[in-house]
């Protein structure tokens, strides 16, 4: 299987001032095409970070990214914007939706970026939502929809480009225990039947049985990748922080 | 993105802060109104001066205005000119008329009988006369026709044949009313206002009311209308105390006055598109921290610097748009409703297609000038941190 991310010796250094914070300190990850990857560990560990290191949303400080074979290390913002465009599809914690916009919008938002017709974009942004199980709530505004729904309409604003990968920063983190495990069968049917390679950060334990690998990040270093069978090991690892 | 879409998103974010917006629109609505209105009223006074300005002064007229005295001999020097076809002096002097009870002050002209008809702008002087005969002899007078009658109460106020009294600053007389001149519309040549103004031989103004018997102003009719050029410095040479002028210095002059009128009332209105300006750029600054978040996660689905840039202009250009096109709609209106008041007549502000032009386009600058700091610093947001944004 050919890696379609591939993270080499990655650091991050935030500035403030004077001090200095690194987030990262020389990570390297390859994920395979079609893989799901859960992201673990404990709070300030840099799991964020990677993954919008991976998205091309912030610049690491030194190592190199690819995707697909490409650098996206030494694009400038624009061709990262386009990158990012063509190839990642976000998922946020806090879902981030427009507030002003119905769901529908929301999804269709991608697609007026890409300069589709407006029908042309209703009618995949339909498709989005249908795959998400609200295309009923296709002109409710985010207000109007539960957590769990907002978080999948969101998943329908990030596959509606058809990206080959998805970066989920927490999508259960607001979510209650049911729509979690909604949200969680939707990223296996959509990597599964759609072939998207989806990295995901969690604390949730229970949710990475999902993944069929899961890194663990400790103090801006990976210190293990696990596979499904090691699952067990990995909790008791992460209780005892080491 | 196409051009709708940063316009329609645009719009639902115009629409979302509803209160912001309108206070917006109606800010640049009263701009443009006040800036359209100062300039238009500008505009009419200039046209309607223009007007005056060439009827006072024919193409073939020169104007001579003495900065000391004016006399016979230089009447008849100038008569003697090439070029020049007659020389008509003319003297005024201000006096309270008095028939029965009914006063004004008023002007009294002396001039020559063969002369009025060319003040009045008529063949025959006869055609001037509303009522009685254009006999301007001795002591007889002629009055112009809103010193005769009264058109509010329609009643009479000084007969032919009535004698009235003209007091002066050192001279008092009697005159008799000979005939009622008809009123020209508006001030005519030489800026004399024919309907309410009294006219007596210039002789008799002399003896009575000018003793040195010089002249307040004289007009110089030429024969050729190519050549009043050429005939102003041949006057300047021989007549050196007085203002020489012709119509094109006169429209020259009054233009470069009522050029720094407009741009004043234009700066003076323009404040107020100065203040939308500020009004904009603050809705747009807070606008711009409002979204931090949403600008972020437009980063994140691939939005540019400069699609992000030009999202918040097009945001601008709606509310400007939206305000202009009020604003046209308001000024074409009202612009045939106002009016301010002046010689009688009601004067409308002129709206000509360049300030329709002018007060579209400037609002529409003012305000993308206005909006490309806060949306520059929406652009370069690092989408990141504006994600995290509390
Ligand atoms: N913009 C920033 N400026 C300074 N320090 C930062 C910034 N972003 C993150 N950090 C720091 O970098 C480290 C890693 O942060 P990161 O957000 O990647 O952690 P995380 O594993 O996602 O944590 P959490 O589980 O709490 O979300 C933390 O110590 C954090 O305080
Ligand atoms: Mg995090």
């Amino acid at each position: 299987m050919s890696s379609i991310i591939n993270v080499v010796n990655v650091t991050k250094v935030y500035k403030m001032g004077e001090a200095e914070v690194w987030a990262l300190k020389g990570v390297s990850l390859e994920v395979a095409d079609r893989e799901f990857i859960a992201i673990v560990g404990p709070s300030g560990s840099g799991k964020s970070t990677l993954l919008y290191v991976i998205g091309g949303l912030i610049r690491p400080t030194s190592g190199k990214v690819y995707i697909n074979g490409v650098d996206i290390t030494t694009m400038n913002d624009d061709k990262l914007s386009e990158f990012r465009h063509e190839n990642i599809g976000f998922v946020f914690q806090m879902y981030h939706l427009i507030p002003r916009m119905t769901a529908l919008k929301n999804v269709m938002l991608p697609l007026k970026l890409r300069g589709l017709s407006g029908r042309e974009a209703r009618r995949r942004a339909l498709e989005a939502l249908k795959l998400v199980g609200l295309e009923h709530r296709a002109n409710h505004r985010p207000t109007q929809l539960s957590g769990g729904e907002q978080q999948r309409v969101a998943i329908a604003r990030a596959i509606v480009t058809e990206p080959k990968i998805i970066l989920a920063d927490e999508p259960t983190g607001n979510v209650d225990r049911k729509s979690a495990l909604q949200i969680m069968d939707l990223f296996t049917r959509l990597n599964r039947e759609l072939g998207v390679t989806i990295v995901m950060v969690t604390h949730n334990l229970e949710l990475v049985r999902y993944c069929r690998k899961a890194a663990r990040l400790l103090d801006g270093r990976i210190v293990r990748i696990y596979t499904s069978s090691e699952y067990r090991k990995l909790a008791e690892d992460m209780t005892r922080g080491v | 993105m196409k051009l709708v879409d940063y316009f329609s998103l645009a719009f639902d974010g115009v629409k979302e802060r509803k209160g912001r917006s309108i206070g917006a629109v109606i800010g640049i609505v009263i701009a443009v109104v006040a800036l359209a209105l100062a300039l238009g009223i500008g505009e009419a006074f200039r046209a309607m001066f223009y007007e005056t300005l060439r009827r006072a002064f024919g193409p073939d007229i020169i104007y001579v205005m003495p900065t000391e005295h004016l006399t016979e001999s230089d009447i008849l020097i100038m008569s003697s000119l090439p070029n020049v076809e007659h020389v008509i002096p003319i003297v005024g002097q201000g006096v309270l008329l008095k028939a029965g009870t009914f006063e004004r002050s008023v002007m009294v002209y002396g001039i020559r009988a063969e002369y009025l008809k060319f003040i009045m702008g008529v063949e025959d002087l006869e055609e001037a006369i509303e009522e009685g005969s254009p006999d301007l002899v001795g002591l007889n007078i002629l009055v112009g026709e809103y010193l005769s009658y009264n058109y509010l109460t329609k009643t009479k106020l000084i007969e032919i044949g009535q004698q009235v009294i003209l007091q002066g600053v050192d001279r008092t007389t009697i005159a008799v009313v000979t005939g009622i001149l008809k009123a020209s519309s508006g001030p005519g040549v030489a800026f004399i206002n024919t309907g309410s103004s009294v006219f007596m031989d210039i002789d008799t103004f002399f003896s009575l009311f000018r003793r040195d018997m010089t002249y307040d102003l004289a007009i110089v009719k030429v024969k050729d209308v190519n050549r009043v050029e050429e005939t102003i410095e041949i006057i300047k040479a021989y007549v050196p105390q007085a203002e020489v002028f012709s119509l094109k210095f006169a429209l020259e002059q009054f233009g470069i006055f009522m050029n720094s009128v407009q741009i004043f009332l234009g700066a003076v209105s323009g404040i107020g598109l100065f203040i939308t300006g500020l009004w904009i750029f603050d809705t747009m600054t807070i606008n711009v921290v409002q979204r931090t978040r949403e600008i972020g996660v437009m980063k994140a689905l691939g939005f540019k610097k400069r699609q992000i840039m030009f999202l918040f202009l097009a945001e601008a250009l709606v509310i400007t748009i939206i305000g202009v096109a009020i604003g046209a709609v308001v000024v074409l209106g009202l612009a045939q409703v106002v009016g301010i008041p002046m010689f009688g007549a009601l004067i409308k502000p002129k709206i000509t297609p360049f300030i329709l032009l002018l007060v579209t386009l400037t609002p529409i600058a003012t305000n993308i000038v206005a909006t490309l700091a806060p949306a520059y610093r929406a652009a370069k947001l690092d989408p990141v941190e504006a994600l995290r944004y509390e």
